[in-house]
């Protein structure tokens, strides 16, 4: 699996593979590191990194990730400052559907297991007195979906998360 | 004693003052501003009332109501903490006219040492050394080239009315003289309404040592022993320790006799702060008289072992000390740190927002003094200090050394803060040697930036379920990735929220 998250000024990628239950392999700067999750809470996490234990702090804030370890904390955005907010990579897949303005969701067209083809419309929203209908961009399946009709949304909230189907 | 206390202020302050109240089994009554409605000072307080809109001149600093909410509470004493009302003489003789103890110096003993020149006046017929300095600079730019001349340069330019760094100007030549001495006179006009300066010479690498007094309404006057503030930024403390590194035996004796001649001849009664500078040579000049509560008043609690609150209480109810000076002995070491919503890497700015999370330190000689808790805003309104950690150790490395730990165990997020800096300064080489002055972050900090995250931070931000689904409300299988269950899964299934 591999993460990118952003600070205001770099990409750091971070790419782990499950060695056991809860323990990863991760890759840093070409440096393999053994990481090891002992305690999950709603605001920590508590791993060994190497067999040192580590306690992070951890908050949310739509689009923004604060993290706090040893009493230093950083922010990172799980999108690229440069990017457009709203729009996957060229030709990636998006698994998780954002408002991409604030705005009234019209209509929920999907629901939590359904596949849905690529293209298909997922939430109909309502913004500056238009109606956007936004798309998957790729078969998936819908694992999980966040608003529901009627519900008023802010730019960047999560609505809905995908999974990739590959046709195989 | 009194039976209930209106604490005209907010923050960290006003919860440690509510502590106290109950501690004594005196009832209290917070204020809060519009803006407040959340903060844990309301909450520590027995009633709460509100006094207007978030702009402190509508609120914390508007005299008729906090009279207001003192009268429809039925209160018989008002405790100001520090900042807002706590040093304005006009709110002191509006409380007493109004039947109300303030607990704090009379109106008369703040009027004599809240008006700088008056002080230094005062001061310097006592035999206390007081700096060179100018009280009536010249208005005429050619007579007053001539009076800074003759003190020498570098000289401080500062406002005869208040404090805070507002109007402070240090001027290192001629040229640089006229274009100090307007924007400190701008300054002083709009902090304090009072645009009246004076000049004082300006010492290189100065410690600011202070003493702390007490005295009661019955002729009992003691100090408590000194507190090194040196270390500041944009003329603001930012870490304080007692006793100070600096100070030798033989000085600290002759600075708190200084000390106690000048609150002797104000008629001081209740907490105050005798201020002095200290040079290289060890030789010291009286400052100013703070006439309230310090917000370092911490360190010396830790010490000495009293509850100067409760002291300021106590006196102001009219009860006798209780103790002589020579019951007053100091114990260990303390240092302080403030903890501000502002980037140490952008001149110190300050930030507002909202706090997310906040963990307090804990363990063995460490205390917190919070104004925040998670969820709560700091607004723009007010100062920015969100808290105060304070530790105490048998001698300073102890306690430097449990500071920098207290620090590590702390974590705030959701806005900028200076943690992450003051863990650098208490770990720097030089502060652990003592070798601080008032220049001391400029001189070892003056391009600081915060270390870019590590892979520590970065596989948390990873591998947190909350992180990565954009919410803190956990769900299982929030990578989506089918036949490889998440952490979350893995520790055993259960759920928050659920």
């Amino acid at each position: 699996m591999k993460t990118t998250l952003y600070t205001d000024d770099r990409e750091l990628s971070l790419e782990y593979t499950a060695v056991r239950d809860g323990a990863y392999d991760a890759m840093w700067n070409g440096e393999a590191h053994e990481l090891e999750i002992m305690a999950v809470r709603e605001d920590s996490l508590t791993f060994l990194m190497s067999g040192r234990p580590v306690v992070a702090y951890v908050a949310q804030d739509g689009d923004r990730s604060f993290v706090s370890i040893a009493g230093c904390s950083y922010e990172f955005s799980r999108r690229s400052p440069r990017r457009d907010r709203t729009r996957p990579a060229a030709g990636g897949f998006e698994p998780q559907v954002r408002s991409p303005m604030p705005g009234k969701i019209l209509d929920v067209k999907v629901g939590e297991g359904e596949t849905v083809a690529d293209g298909q419309p997922l939430v109909l929203l309502e913004a500056m007195k238009m109606e956007n209908a936004l798309s998957a961009d790729g078969p998936a399946r819908v694992t999980a979906v966040h608003v529901a009709a009627g519900e008023l949304v802010e730019v960047g909230q999560l609505l809905i998360e995908l999974t990739q189907l590959t046709e195989d | 004693m009194f039976t209930k206390i209106l604490i005209a202020n907010r923050g960290e302050i006003a919860t440690r003052i509510a502590r106290t109240c109950r501690e004594m089994g005196i009832a209290s009554v917070a204020v809060y501003s519009e803006a407040d409605r959340a903060s844990p000072h309301v909450q520590a307080a027995d009633e709460a009332v509100c006094i207007g809109p978030a702009p402190a001149t509508e609120s914390y600093l508007h005299v008729e109501s906090l009279l207001a909410a003192a009268r429809r509470t039925g209160v018989q004493a008002v405790h100001p903490g520090y900042g807002f009302v706590s040093e304005s003489a006009e709110f002191a003789r509006a409380a007493a006219d109004a039947g109300l103890c303030f607990i704090g110096p009379g109106p008369e003993a703040m009027a004599a040492v809240g008006n700088k020149i008056a002080a230094r006046k005062t001061v310097a017929t006592l035999g206390v050394p007081v700096l060179p300095a100018l009280d009536t600079p010249a208005h005429d730019p050619a007579a007053l080239r001539a009076q800074v001349a003759a003190l020498g340069y570098p000289v401080l330019i500062k406002a005869a009315a208040g404090g805070g760094g507002k109007g402070m100007r240090i001027v290192h030549d001629e040229a640089a003289l006229p274009d100090a001495f307007a924007a400190a006179r701008r300054e002083a006009e709009a902090a304090f309404g009072d645009g009246t300066l004076y000049v004082e010479r300006f010492l290189e690498r100065p410690r600011h040592v202070e003493v702390q007094i007490l005295g009661d309404t019955h002729g009992t006057l003691v100090e408590l022993g000194e507190r090194d503030c040196s270390v500041q930024r944009r003329y603001q403390k930012i870490v304080e320790e007692t006793p100070s590194p600096a100070v030798s035996e033989s000085v600290r004796r002759d600075m708190a006799h200084s000390a106690l001649r000048v609150a002797e001849a104000a008629g001081y009664v209740n907490a105050g702060t005798v201020e002095f500078i200290l040079d290289d040579a060890g030789n010291y000049y009286f400052l100013e008289v703070n006439a309230r509560l310090q917000v370092e008043h911490p360190v010396t609690e830790w010490v000495i072992g009293i509850d100067l609150v409760r002291e300021q209480i106590r006196i102001a109810a009219g009860q006798p000390l209780g103790f002589g000076q020579d019951d007053v002995q100091s114990n260990g070491h303390a240092v302080e740190c403030r903890l501000y919503a502002e980037d140490a890497a952008r001149g110190f700015l300050p930030a507002a927002g909202r706090v997310l999370l906040w963990q307090a330190p804990h363990g063995p000689g460490v205390r917190v003094d919070s104004g925040v808790e998670a969820q709560t805003d700091v607004p723009i309104y007010y100062d920015p200090m969100i808290a105060k950690l304070s530790t105490w150790g048998a001698d300073r490395e102890q306690a430097r050394r449990r500071m920098a730990q207290a620090l590590r165990e702390t974590a705030v997020l959701g806005l900028t803060t200076n943690l992450a800096f003051l863990i650098e300064l208490m770990e720097h080489p030089a502060f652990a040697a003592g070798e601080t002055h008032t220049g001391f972050l400029a001189e070892h900090f003056p391009d600081w930036r915060p270390a870019a995250p590590p892979l520590e931070a970065v596989a948390a931000a990873s591998l947190h379920p909350g992180a990565m689904s954009g919410t803190t409300e956990l769900r299982d299988g929030f990578d989506g990735t089918p036949g490889r269950p998440s952490p979350w899964q893995q520790i055993g299934g259960w759920r928050l929220g659920s």
